[in-house]
C-alpha cells in the first residue's frame, strides 16, 4: 500500500481505497459488504429451495405419480430442508448480525474482519456442491435432511456432496460466531454496558454460543457418516457393534438447538421492532434476557423428543416429555412481554409491525402445536406425518421467515437511504400471511388423518387437503417474487422518500444515529452510551 | 379409573363440538373426504391418545383465542390514529412471576393424564400372542412365532393405479396381497426389527408406531376393540418405495382367527411330517403364458419394478435387467438368485412368491426389452431349485415326468437328477425310492442310448473304509431296482463320488443319487 500515491488533500475518508466491480466483493472485509453478500446469497438459495418445494407440493398436488420418480422426490424433500436451513434461514440472520451489530454497537467493523470474508465466501462452493449434487449419477441426498443411517449409507456420492458441504457450511458458522461474540465482548461503545445492549445483540450473543456448541457435534455425526460409508467403520452399523439409533442422538443434540439458533435471532428482531411501533419501551427487557438463555439451555436437554418412536425406555419418554413442556414457559414469558409491550402503547402498523405480528401469531400456533408434539402419546401418533410438516413450518417460516421480513422493511431504509412502498409492503405481507396458512393449515389435518411425510403419493382421503395446501404454496412462492421486486424497487429508490437517519419516530438505538444509508465507515471514533 | 371416566364424557362433548360441528360442515360442501381429525381409536391405548390430543388441543385453543384476543385489543384501543398516548411502564416483577407460573401449572395439567398414558402404552407385560414384524425395503414380514409359520406382506396396489393409467381403487397404496391377521380383544405384542435400513411400523386405529432397527428388537402392543380392516403406512422414510410399504391389520373374531390361522397352519405345512404331500404346480407353460404372468407380477406384487424401473433399465444402485449378462444366461443362477438374494445387496429373497409367479417373472425379464434369452424356466425348476435340486417328496413322478410326452426336448431330463435317502447304516431301498426309480426308468425309456449314473453316499459318522462299502452297496441296490425294472445294466453306470461323505446334514447324506449320464 505503500506504493499508492495518498492525496492528503482530502479527509481522513477510506472510500475510495478497495477496489472495484467483482474484486470489491471478493476481497472485501467490510461488514456491509458482506452483510449484503449474505443477504444476497440466502435470497438466492432461499428461492432454490422454494423451487424444490413447489416441485414437491406439483407432485402432491393430486394422487398418482405425475412429473416426478420417487427417486427424485426424495431428493428434492430432502435438499428442501438442508438448503432453506443452512442456505437460506441461518445465512440472513447473520448478514443482519454482519450488517447492524457494529452499528447497533458503536463499533467500526466486526473483530476479524478478514475471517468474516472467509466465512461468507465459503459458502458458495457448499451452496454448489448441494444444488451440483442433482447432475451426478444417482442424483442428491435422499434420505432426508435428518440424514438417517442406515439409508444414508446406502446412497450414491450426493451424499458425499452433502456431507462436505455441511463440513463447510459448519466451518463458516462457527468462524461467523466466534466473530460475533468476540465484536458482542470487546467492541461495544464505551458506557454500553452488556445490560443496555440491545435485543438483536443479546439473542445473537446467545446463538452464536449455541452455534459454537453444536456445528462441531453435527460436523461429528457427518464425518461418522463418511468413514461408516468409505472406510469400513460401523459407527451406525449393528452387525459391527454400532448403532443406527446413535446417530439420532447425536444429530438431535445439534438438531434441536439447531431450532432455536434460527429461532433466536429472530427473537431479536422481533423485540427491536415491536417497542418502535408501539412507541414504548420492551416491557421486560432482563427477563427477555433471561427467558432467552433459559430457551438456549433447555434446548440442549430436549433432543430425544424427536426420537419417541424409536423405542426410547420408559423413562427416557418420561423425562423427555417434562423437559419438552418445560420449555413452553420461557417461550410463553417472551410472547406475553411483546404483548404487555403493546399494551397501551401507541401503534401503527407499517409492514415492519405487520410480519412482527404476523410472527407472533403463527409462531404461537407453532409453539402450540410443538406442545401437542411434546406429549408423547399424541407424538406417537403425529411422529413423521404431516402435522410435524405443518408444525415446524409455523415454527420455521414465521419464525424466522416472518422476522427476516420485518427486518428488511425495517432496517433496509438504513441500508438502501430509500423508504419501501408502504402500500406493497402491506400487501407482500396479507398475502404472504393468508398464503402461507392455505398452504400449512391444512397439513395438520392431513397428518390427523394418517398421511405420513416424505411420501410422493397417497391414498385419495387425502386429495381435498393436498390441492388447497399446493394452491397455497404456489402463491405463498408468487408472494416472495413480489418481496424481490419491492425491494429493488427500494434500493432503486423508486418510492421517492429518502430514508431519514432516523426513518421511525418510535425507534431506540445508535443504528439510527448514522446517517441513511449507513457511510461505508462509521463509528470510526466510538460513540458515547450514557 | 375414576379420572378416565369422568374425561370421557367432557371430552367427548367437546369433540363433538368442535371437530364434529366443523367436519359436519366441511362434508355437507362436498362429498369429498376432508378428514380433519385422527382416525377412530381401536385400542384402549389409541383412545387414550385420541383423548389426549382432543384436551391439550382444546386448551391451547383456549389460551390462543385469550392471548389474542388481549392483543386484538389493544391494537384496536392503542393505536395512534385514535390518538392513544404510549404509556411508559416497564418491568413489573408480580405480572412476570404469575405468567411464569400459570403455564407451568397448565402444564402439571396436562403432564399427569400423559404420564398415565405413557405408562399404558408401553406396558407390554403379558401379552396373549407375539408377532415378529420385519421392515424390508420394501415390504414387510409378519412372523407368527409360536405358530411356526411366518409371511411377506406386499402393497397390492397395481403399478398401472399408480402410473394414472387405471381408476384408482377405495383402498389405493393402503392395501396389501398379506395382512397381518389377529384376533379381537387379545393382547397382542409385536416384536419389530428391519432387515436393511430404518422403517416404522404404523397403524394409527391402534396407536401403535415404531421404528423398525435393523440390529435390534423394539416392541410394541395393542388389543383390537373391534374387528375390521385397519390400514397404515410406514412411518419411517427407507428410500425410494418409502411411500408403498402400507401396513393392513385384519382383526378377526376369535372362531375366525381359529379358522384361519388353521388354514395358515395347513398352508405352511406346520406340525406335518417332512413327507406330506406339498402342493406343487406341475404344468408346463407355453413361455408366451409365462411372459404374460410375469409382467403382472413384476409390475404388481412382486415389486420388481419398484428397483429395476418398468423399462428394466435400474437406477442408481439398482442394477439393469435390460441386457443384464445373469438375466440372458442360464437359467440356474437366475433361479438362485430369485430365491435367496444377494447378501451385501438390495436384492432380497422373494421366496415368498410363487414357483409360478418367478417363472412368470424370469420368463418376463428374459423375453423382454432387448433381453432375448434362449431358456426359461418352468414352475417346477422353482419347486425343485427349493428342494435341494431334486423334486419335492411327495410330488408323483407321473405328473413330473407327463409334460415330456408333450414337449420331450425340454423336458427329456425332468426327473433327474434323483436322490433316494437312506436310513443309518442300511443299504436297503426305502419304500419312497419308487419314484425316484421309475424317474429315471423313464428317463432311459424316452431316449434311445442314453445312461444314468448312479453315486452313493453315507454320513459322516463311523468308520472310513464301512461308509466307502456301505455307499457302493447303497448304489447297487439302486442298480438292482432299475434292472428289476427292465434297464439294462450296460446303460447304469455305476460313479465313485468325490467325497462319500457329502452332504451338509446326516439325513441327506445318507443317499443315492440318480444322474442323467452322457
Amino acid at each position: 500500500m505503500a506504493s499508492v500515491p495518498h492525496d492528503h488533500g482530502h479527509d481522513h475518508s477510506h472510500d475510495d481505497h478497495h477496489p472495484t466491480g467483482l474484486m470489491r466483493y471478493f476481497t472485501t472485509t467490510n461488514h456491509k459488504d458482506i452483510g449484503s453478500m449474505y443477504m444476497w446469497f440466502s435470497f438466492v438459495m432461499f428461492i432454490s429451495g422454494g423451487i424444490m418445494a413447489l416441485l414437491i407440493r406439483s407432485e402432491l398436488f393430486q394422487p398418482g405419480l405425475q412429473i416426478l420418480e420417487p427417486e427424485r422426490f426424495n431428493q428434492l424433500t430432502t435438499l428442501h430442508g438442508i438448503v432453506m436451513i443452512f442456505g437460506a434461514i441461518m445465512p440472513a440472520f447473520v448478514g443482519f448480525a454482519n450488517w447492524m451489530l457494529p452499528l447497533q454497537l458503536g463499533a467500526p467493523d466486526m473483530a476479524f474482519a478478514r475471517m468474516n470474508n472467509w466465512s461468507f465466501w465459503l459458502l458458495p462452493p457448499a451452496a454448489i456442491l448441494l444444488i451440483g449434487s442433482f447432475f451426478v449419477p444417482g442424483g442428491a441426498a435422499a434420505g432426508g435432511w435428518t440424514l438417517y443411517p442406515p439409508l444414508s449409507i446406502q446412497a450414491g456420492m450426493g451424499m458425499d456432496m452433502m456431507i462436505f458441504a455441511i463440513h463447510i457450511m459448519g466451518a463458516s458458522s462457527i468462524m461467523g460466531s466466534i466473530n460475533i461474540i468476540t465484536t458482542i465482548l470487546n467492541m461495544r461503545a464505551p458506557g454500553m454496558t452488556m445490560m443496555k445492549m440491545p435485543m438483536f445483540a443479546w439473542t445473537w450473543l446467545i446463538t452464536a454460543f449455541l452455534l459454537i456448541a453444536t456445528m462441531p457435534v453435527l460436523a461429528g455425526a457427518v464425518t461418522m457418516l463418511l468413514t461408516d460409508r468409505h472406510f469400513g467403520t460401523t459407527f451406525f452399523n449393528a452387525a459391527g457393534g454400532g448403532d443406527p439409533v446413535m446417530f439420532q442422538h447425536i444429530f438431535w443434540f445439534f438438531g434441536h438447538p439447531e431450532v432455536y439458533i434460527i429461532a433466536l435471532p429472530a427473537f431479536g428482531v422481533v423485540s427491536q421492532i415491536i417497542p418502535t411501533f408501539s412507541r414504548k419501551p420492551l416491557f421486560g427487557y432482563v427477563s427477555m434476557v433471561y427467558a432467552t438463555a433459559s430457551i438456549a439451555i433447555l434446548s440442549f436437554i430436549v433432543w430425544a423428543h424427536h426420537m419417541y418412536t424409536t423405542g426410547l425406555p420408559v423413562a427416557g419418554q418420561l423425562y423427555f416429555m417434562y423437559a419438552t413442556m418445560l420449555i413452553a414457559v420461557p417461550t410463553a414469558a417472551k410472547i406475553f412481554n411483546w404483548l404487555a409491550t403493546m399494551w397501551r402503547g401507541s401503534i401503527t402498523l407499517e409492514t415492519p409491525m405487520l410480519f412482527c405480528l404476523g410472527f407472533l401469531f403463527l409462531f404461537t400456533m407453532g409453539g402450540f402445536t410443538g406442545l401437542v408434539l411434546s406429549l408423547t402419546p399424541v407424538d406417537i401418533q403425529l411422529h413423521d406425518t404431516y402435522y410435524v410438516v405443518a408444525h415446524f413450518h409455523y415454527v420455521m417460516v414465521a419464525g424466522a421467515l416472518f422476522s427476516a421480513f420485518a427486518a428488511v422493511y425495517y432496517w433496509g431504509p438504513k441500508w438502501t437511504g430509500w423508504m419501501y412502498e408502504e402500500k406493497h409492503g402491506k400487501i407482500h405481507f396479507w398475502w404472504s400471511l393468508i398464503a402461507f396458512n392455505i398452504t400449512f393449515f391444512p397439513q395438520h389435518f392431513l397428518g390427523l388423518a394418517g398421511m405420513p411425510r416424505r411420501i410422493p403419493d397417497y391414498n385419495m382421503q387425502f386429495t381435498e387437503w393436498n390441492q388447497v395446501s399446493s394452491i397455497g404454496a404456489f402463491a405463498f412462492g408468487i408472494a416472495q417474487l413480489y418481496f424481490i421486486w419491492i425491494v429493488i424497487r427500494m434500493i432503486r429508490g423508486k418510492s421517492g422518500i429518502r430514508a431519514a437517519a432516523k426513518p421511525w419516530d418510535g425507534a431506540e438505538g445508535l443504528e439510527w444515529t448514522v446517517p441513511s444509508p449507513a457511510p461505508y465507515h462509521t463509528f470510526e471514533t466510538p460513540p458515547i452510551v450514557k | 379409573m375414576q379420572y378416565t371416566k369422568q374425561n370421557n364424557g367432557q371430552l367427548a362433548m367437546l369433540r363433538r363440538g368442535l371437530f364434529g360441528g366443523a367436519a359436519a360442515l366441511v362434508s355437507g360442501l362436498a362429498a369429498a373426504d376432508w378428514k380433519m381429525n385422527l382416525q377412530r381409536p381401536n385400542s384402549a391405548v389409541a383412545e387414550q391418545m385420541f383423548q389426549l390430543h382432543t384436551l391439550i388441543t382444546v386448551i391451547c385453543a383456549v389460551i390462543f383465542v385469550a392471548v389474542f384476543g388481549v392483543m386484538f385489543y389493544s391494537l384496536w384501543k392503542h393505536r395512534k390514529s385514535v390518538g392513544h398516548k404510549a404509556a411508559n411502564f416497564h418491568e413489573n416483577a408480580t405480572v412476570e412471576v404469575i405468567w411464569t407460573v400459570i403455564p407451568f401449572l397448565i402444564l402439571l395439567v396436562m403432564a399427569w393424564p400423559a404420564t398415565k398414558a405413557v405408562l399404558d402404552m408401553r406396558d407390554s407385560s403379558a401379552p396373549e400372542m407375539t408377532i415378529k414384524v420385519t421392515g424390508y425395503q420394501w415390504k414387510w414380514g409378519y412372523d407368527y412365532i409360536h405358530d411356526g409359520f411366518g409371511f411377506v406382506s406386499t402393497l397390492s396396489t397395481p403399478l398401472a393405479q399408480i402410473k394414472n393409467q387405471e381408476t384408482k381403487g377405495e383402498n389405493y397404496l393402503l392395501e396389501v396381497d398379506n395382512p397381518m391377521v389377529v384376533p379381537v380383544g387379545k393382547k397382542v405384542r409385536v416384536l419389530i426389527t428391519a432387515n436393511d435400513v430404518l422403517h416404522a411400523w404404523w397403524v394409527p386405529a391402534l396407536g401403535v408406531k415404531q421404528d423398525a432397527i435393523p440390529g435390534f428388537i423394539r416392541d410394541a402392543w395393542f388389543r383390537a376393540d373391534r374387528p375390521g380392516i385397519y390400514r397404515g403406512n410406514c412411518a419411517e422414510l427407507c428410500g425410494k418405495e418409502h411411500g408403498y410399504m402400507p401396513i393392513v391389520v385384519e382383526v378377526k373374531t376369535q372362531a375366525d382367527y381359529d379358522k384361519w390361522l388353521a388354514a395358515q397352519k395347513d398352508k405352511y405345512g406346520v406340525g406335518k411330517a417332512a413327507t406330506a404331500v406339498v402342493e406343487v404346480d406341475t404344468k408346463v407353460y407355453t413361455r408366451e403364458e409365462l411372459v404374460a404372468h410375469g409382467k403382472t407380477v413384476y409390475d404388481g406384487a412382486g415389486g420388481c419394478q419398484g428397483c429395476h424401473q418398468p423399462n428394466g433399465k435400474g437406477a442408481g444402485a439398482f442394477p439393469a435387467l435390460d441386457g443384464s449378462k445373469l438375466v440372458n444366461g442360464g437359467k440356474a443362477e437366475q433361479i438362485a438368485l430369485l430365491l435367496n438374494g444377494k447378501a451385501g445387496t438390495t436384492m432380497a429373497s422373494f421366496k415368498h412368491l410363487s414357483d409360478k409367479d418367478l417363472a412368470g417373472v424370469m420368463a418376463y425379464t428374459r423375453s423382454s426389452w432387448s433381453n432375448k434369452a434362449a431358456e426359461y424356466a418352468q414352475p417346477l425348476d422353482f419347486a425343485k431349485a427349493r428342494n435341494g435340486g431334486v423334486l419335492p417328496a411327495g410330488v408323483s413322478s407321473a405328473a413330473a415326468v407327463a409334460p415330456a410326452a408333450e414337449a420331450p426336448a425340454a423336458a427329456s431330463a425332468d426327473g433327474l437328477p434323483a436322490k433316494i435317502y437312506f436310513a443309518t447304516g442300511k443299504k436297503d431301498l426305502p419304500a419312497d425310492a419308487k419314484e425316484s426309480i421309475d424317474a429315471a426308468i423313464a428317463f432311459l425309456k424316452a431316449k434311445a442310448g442314453s445312461k444314468v449314473n448312479v453315486t452313493g453316499y453315507t454320513d459322516q459318522t463311523g468308520n472310513r473304509d464301512a461308509n466307502l462299502e456301505l455307499a457302493k452297496e447303497r448304489a447297487k441296490a439302486v442298480r438292482a431296482a432299475l434292472e428289476a425294472g427292465g434297464i439294462d445294466t450296460a446303460r447304469i453306470n455305476m460313479k465313485k463320488p468325490e467325497e462319500v461323505t457329502g452332504g451338509a446334514d446326516n439325513k441327506s447324506a445318507r443317499r443315492v443319487e440318480i444322474t442323467a449320464g452322457a
